[in-house]
């Protein structure tokens, strides 16, 4: 079933198990060289699933450092995304969208599986 | 760097100039940075670019940013890039006059070699090496003619809030990568805190407390109140009496908007200018029980002797400097700041190394490495608090007329 329609900013497509995080600060709460939260779930080939990104500036080096290590997740998927997240994912081609409704965040847990097409379509597979 | 793929949308319209850069008349180096610069504007359907006067870099450190960063900037000088506006630098990893001896800082000899490596591809590309998270309490202001309404783009959140909010610059919360590539193209997407009437609040949060007395750690709380359920685009309005904040406390508000949430600006009546502009549609009030549970959680339990008090993040100002000169015993004490702030108050500074304190340059103890963990820190610095704990220290708050009295002043 098409979930929800959402906006590209970094284009790509991917079909994955997602880790869920509701506010993060990619500095400070993700270790690049592990490829973990720092709550130490992995997001190594994960779709990270955020409502909202906060803190440091340092964050987009984070992301370009989970890209370095071979640890980035399959996507990103943000309720609302934030510069610092975007240059980070564009420097890291790490592809990245918008707009997900906050009732489907809500509805998300880890371990479900979703895709997202080229074009931001939405699907939630298993969950 | 991964090869990069765009193609200018109809809705951005580029200057003549920056169709130049583009093509790489101006050099490889400016090309890559524009393109990066447009695939964010792109994406944030934004439809102009902004000339900027001023870049303030961050990602610096080597404890930060480590291998990967050092990598992505030495591309970026490899290709030749200059900075083309006047540019500064945030901390990195330690003191340079004594880099290896630095009691609860501790750095190998990769993190020092990585750090300069860092540090001399920055320098190459003409940028100054101010090496503070307060450009704002140095001389930059003086020397680069800086001033209300200019556009700049600045990383390091604390900076960004503090710049939006209390100096009338204008600037989005760049990434420490942008930032660096809006200082060799000269510009930035033309977005968000750039853009007049997207600084005019709309949202009021009146603060009114009844057994809390207020200071930057009181306030802080408030200040991450406000960034836990702030929703709106626009700045939140804070409404108090101006004379119940100083100058730490708007720096300590600042620092705790970048770090609990992400929010650029904040207006206060009688200190920021958009505040006499607020359209407001929802007023919020804020009185202590709301933030009691935090303040339980977070501030200094007054029995407990912890290992170190912290001052100085961000960085210190002249004004708490004096302050603690009041203080009879410093072996506990911590100081970070500015190189410029340190060589302006040497007497101060000499003082309190008297006294047995720490005193540091061009870094902090988040950006930093510690040498033990297992460290109880107050600090008055939410910040501290924030990326400190999520190293695993300890960390509890403490208000600076506080640790003053603690330490025999």
């Amino acid at each position: 079933m098409n979930i929800a329609k959402l906006k590209p900013i970094v284009p790509g497509e991917f079909t994955g198990e997602i880790v869920k995080v509701e506010r993060l600060s990619f500095y400070g709460e993700v270790d690049a060289k592990q490829g973990k939260l720092y709550d130490g779930r992995s997001i190594k080939g994960k779709v990270l699933v955020i409502m909202s990104s906060r803190g440091s500036t340092v964050g987009s080096y984070i992301i370009y450092g989970l890209k370095y290590y071979g640890n980035q997740p399959l996507g990103i998927v943000m309720v609302k995304s934030e510069p610092i997240v975007i240059v980070g994912s564009i420097i890291s081609g790490i592809p990245l969208f918008e707009g997900l409704p906050v009732d489907v965040f809500n509805n998300l847990r880890d371990g479900c599986v979703l895709s997202v097409d080229k074009d931001g379509n939405l699907r939630i597979l298993e969950c | 760097m991964k090869e990069l793929e765009f193609q200018v949308n109809e809705a951005l319209i580029l200057t003549k100039e920056e169709q130049e850069i583009l093509s790489g008349k101006h050099g490889e180096a400016k090309a890559k940075a524009l393109e990066v610069i447009i695939r964010v504007a792109e994406s944030l359907d934004v439809r102009r670019l902004v000339r900027i006067k001023h870049a303030h870099i961050s990602g610096v450190s080597y404890g930060t940013i480590g291998e990967p960063g050092l990598a992505f900037i030495k591309e970026l000088s490899s290709l030749g890039a200059k900075v083309s506006v006047p540019s500064s630098l945030n901390p990195i990893g330690f003191d340079e006059s004594n880099p290896f001896d630095q009691g609860v800082l501790y750095i190998t000899q990769d993190f020092y070699r990585g750090q300069m490596e860092i540090l001399e591809n920055l320098k190459k590309m003409g940028i100054d090496l101010l090496l503070t998270c307060t450009p704002y309490y140095t001389t930059i202001f003086r020397k680069y003619d800086l001033k209300s309404g200019d556009h700049v783009a600045w990383g390091e959140s604390s900076a960004v809030a503090y710049a939006n909010s209390f100096l009338g610059l204008r600037t989005n919360r760049e990434g420490g990568p942008l930032a660096l590539m809006a200082a060799i193209a000269g510009r930035t997407y033309y977005y968000g805190m750039h853009i007049p009437k997207n600084r005019v609040p709309r949202v009021k949060y009146v603060v009114d407390f009844n057994d809390l007395g207020y200071n930057e750690v009181t306030l802080s709380l408030v200040a991450e109140y406000i960034a836990n359920i702030h929703e709106d685009e626009s700045p939140p309005l804070l409404y108090l009496d101006p004379r119940n904040i100083n100058e730490t406390t708007k720096r300590e508000i600042a620092a705790t908007l970048g770090a609990a949430g992400n929010i650029a600006m904040i207006a206060i009546p009688g200190i920021t200018k958009e505040a006499d502009q607020a359209d407001i549609q929802k007023t919020i009030m804020v009185k202590d029980n709301m933030i009691m549970e935090r303040y339980k959680e977070l501030v200094q339990d007054q029995n407990i002797d912890p290992d170190y008090y912290f001052i100085g993040c961000p960085h210190a100002s002249e004004e708490e400097l004096k302050m603690l000169s009041k203080i009879k015993r410093g072996n506990k004490l911590i100081i970070t700041l500015s190189r410029d702030v340190y060589s302006r108050r040497r007497d101060l500074v000499q003082n309190l190394v008297n006294k047995g304190a720490t005193v540091l340059r061009s870094t902090c103890l988040i950006v930093s490495n510690l040498r033990s963990k297992n460290l109880m820190i107050a600090t008055n610095s939410y910040k501290a608090y924030f990326y400190l704990t999520r190293k695993g220290v300890n960390v509890s708050l403490i208000d600076i007329k506080s640790i003053v009295k603690r330490l025999g002043g």
